[in-house]
């Protein structure tokens, strides 16, 4: 008897199964009669900015151009650190600023520089490692022909430039205020033949004189630009 | 006992499932009586592709295929005529109730072959039928999505089907797209001035359509080049960009810009947001007009085309036509 029992209780379940099953098939169906679209559709692309760029070595963040903690007592009197101006897209010709406050007697300039995977034979150059901890040489060419915008001396700002920067605010400690250089002449990028992307790099070379100069913690801001022209 | 507990307990199983299944009964009854009333068609198709025939209406455009349609996997459409439109048309049917949108010269979407994509200040007028394949009133709602791809995205193949490269809606730089670039149901070509944005929706309503005769629908779409031009004033000497003068794109007095959304600065917050609008709006020529308030809000709006255009590869535009049998 129970066996029975269990046999159409079996047979209660598939045939609930079955019937559930179809009564979904057919909901699915009648939802198509209910439900009906029509689409088209296109795509297109952004076109990337138009967007000059400065980075460290090896094309890395700008935030990699680190130049804070020079010691001046490195018998060599100068440090040098690299940098490129870059762009994906076709930015004409551009030129590079350096803005620097005058607190600390350096010199600043900036060199061309050609990079290259392994140590130049002879010539100075300048070893960059990147983040994954792979070494970049960077030759260091000719110096870029510049000028400073508001000095005398090439030590101290002049009033030229002073109320771009302060408007009608006078209260400016001397060495506070930056000074300005620009490159002479707008640069055009190295492209390749069939691109319009490039990557130029520099090394900005900052030296001083020993003699004058001493590690008494003292601090400048450097800004480094660079805008099409 | 025991037999006793298993036979309550399978007793209140079969109950469930009889339950179950009327309310399903309940539902598909009442799926099939508004499907019934509503569009008096026939299915033809199997599990995985369900298609109508006898359709009330197809989607249609005249023009030519975009450079970058191996991207998307939609296909082709059919070529069609209809009596009141002279050129050929590309049509959705039964078997392609979705096609890829081919655009006319006036859609100036950047993917015909001489130009590569949209930027701040491209604008155009895109252009599709409805045709109505029944002597009915068509009451449609149409749907305006946009799917992102970074610049990885390629044409389909047997490997690569794009999703991997799509931006997800959570994206900062997806948002800021539904802000920068708008789409709008109206323009004044007198006046320069867009209306009716639309931001997800919008109808189409025909009585009367006539079988086989296509409605021409026209939207529009603009990357507005500078904030400027949805804030400053008509005339307002601020209104110009690379020394071009440019027009204010929205009616004066018109505001679209939703200042919770994160949709159009590239800023964490801007404080006072509202205020900082409000002023600007008011002009340079005013005399609280602040200097501050308009570069910042300049600013952060630049900030935010850049991150577009930096990670944004592919902008994909879908319109989708439901029937509203409700006129809604």
């Amino acid at each position: 008897m129970s066996k029975k029992i269990k046999k159409f209780n079996k047979k209660r379940f598939t045939a609930a199964a079955i019937s559930i099953t179809a009564l979904i098939t057919l909901s699915i169906t009648a939802y198509a009669w209910f439900t009906y679209q029509r689409r088209i559709e296109t795509i297109t692309k952004i076109a990337a900015p138009t967007s000059l760029a400065i980075g460290a070595g090896a094309k890395e963040d700008s935030s990699n151009i680190d130049m804070g903690g020079i010691d001046v007592t490195d018998t060599a009197q100068k440090k040098d650190f690299v940098f490129c101006v870059y762009s994906d897209t076709d930015v004409g010709e551009y030129k590079i600023q350096l803005a620097h406050t005058t607190n600390i007697d350096f010199t600043y300039t900036i060199y061309k520089s050609t990079e290259s995977e392994t140590a130049p034979a002879n010539g100075d150059f300048v070893v960059y490692v990147d983040e994954t901890d792979n070494n970049h040489y960077y030759q260091k060419g000719d110096a870029v022909a510049g000028k400073f915008l508001n000095t005398d001396d090439s030590k101290i700002a002049n009033s030229s430039l002073h109320d771009k920067s302060y408007g009608e605010y006078n209260s400016v400690q001397k060495n506070a205020e930056p000074l300005y250089w620009q490159n002479t002449d707008p640069i055009q990028p190295t492209v390749g033949a069939n691109d319009t992307s490039f990557v130029d790099y520099y090394i900005l070379e900052v030296s001083w004189n020993s003699a004058t100069i001493q590690n008494d913690k003292e601090t400048d801001i450097v800004y480094l630009t660079a805008g099409m022209v | 006992m025991e037999k006793e507990k298993q036979k309550t307990s399978r007793q209140k199983l079969v109950i469930c499932l009889i339950c179950a299944a009327a309310t399903l009964i309940l539902l598909i009854f009442s799926f099939v009586s508004f499907g019934w009333f509503t569009n008096n068609r026939s299915v033809d198709g199997n599990m995985n592709t369900l298609a109508t025939t006898n359709g009330k209406f197809d989607l249609a455009a005249v023009g030519t295929a975009g450079k970058y349609d191996s991207y998307i996997a939609a296909p082709n459409g059919d070529n069609a005529s209809v009596e009141n439109i002279t050129e050929n048309l590309i049509t959705t049917s039964d078997g392609k109730p979705e096609i890829k949108w081919v655009m006319s010269d006036q859609s100036n979407v950047g993917n015909d072959s001489t130009n590569e994509g949209i930027q701040p200040g491209s604008h155009g007028k895109l252009t599709f039928y409805v045709i109505s394949r029944q002597n009915t009133d068509l009451n449609l709602i149409f749907s305006l999505d946009t799917v992102l791809y970074s610049s990885k995205a390629r044409p389909i193949s047997d490997t690569n089907d794009n999703t991997s490269y799509i931006i997800p809606d959570t994206e900062t730089e997806a948002k800021l797209v539904k802000g920068h670039i708008m789409f709008f149901e109206k323009y004044d070509e007198t006046s320069g001035t867009y209306s009716d944005r639309i931001t997800d929706t919008f109808t189409f309503t025909q009585n009367g359509a006539e079988a086989d005769k296509a409605y021409q629908v026209d939207i529009y779409y603009i990357w507005p080049e500078v904030i400027d031009q949805l804030i400053l004033p008509p005339d307002d000497n601020l209104l110009t960009h690379n020394n071009t003068k440019l027009n204010r794109i929205i009616a004066p007095g018109d505001s679209i810009i939703d200042v919770d959304s994160q949709a159009y600065w590239f800023a964490e917050n801007i404080e006072n947001l509202q205020e900082k609008i409000e002023n600007v709006s008011k002009g340079s020529d005013n005399a609280n007009f602040s200097r501050d308030y308009y570069d910042l809000l300049n600013a952060k709006w630049n900030d935010a085309d850049q991150k577009i255009g930096t990670k944004v590869g592919y902008v994909e535009l879908k319109l989708t036509a439901d029937d509203n049998p409700t006129g809604a």
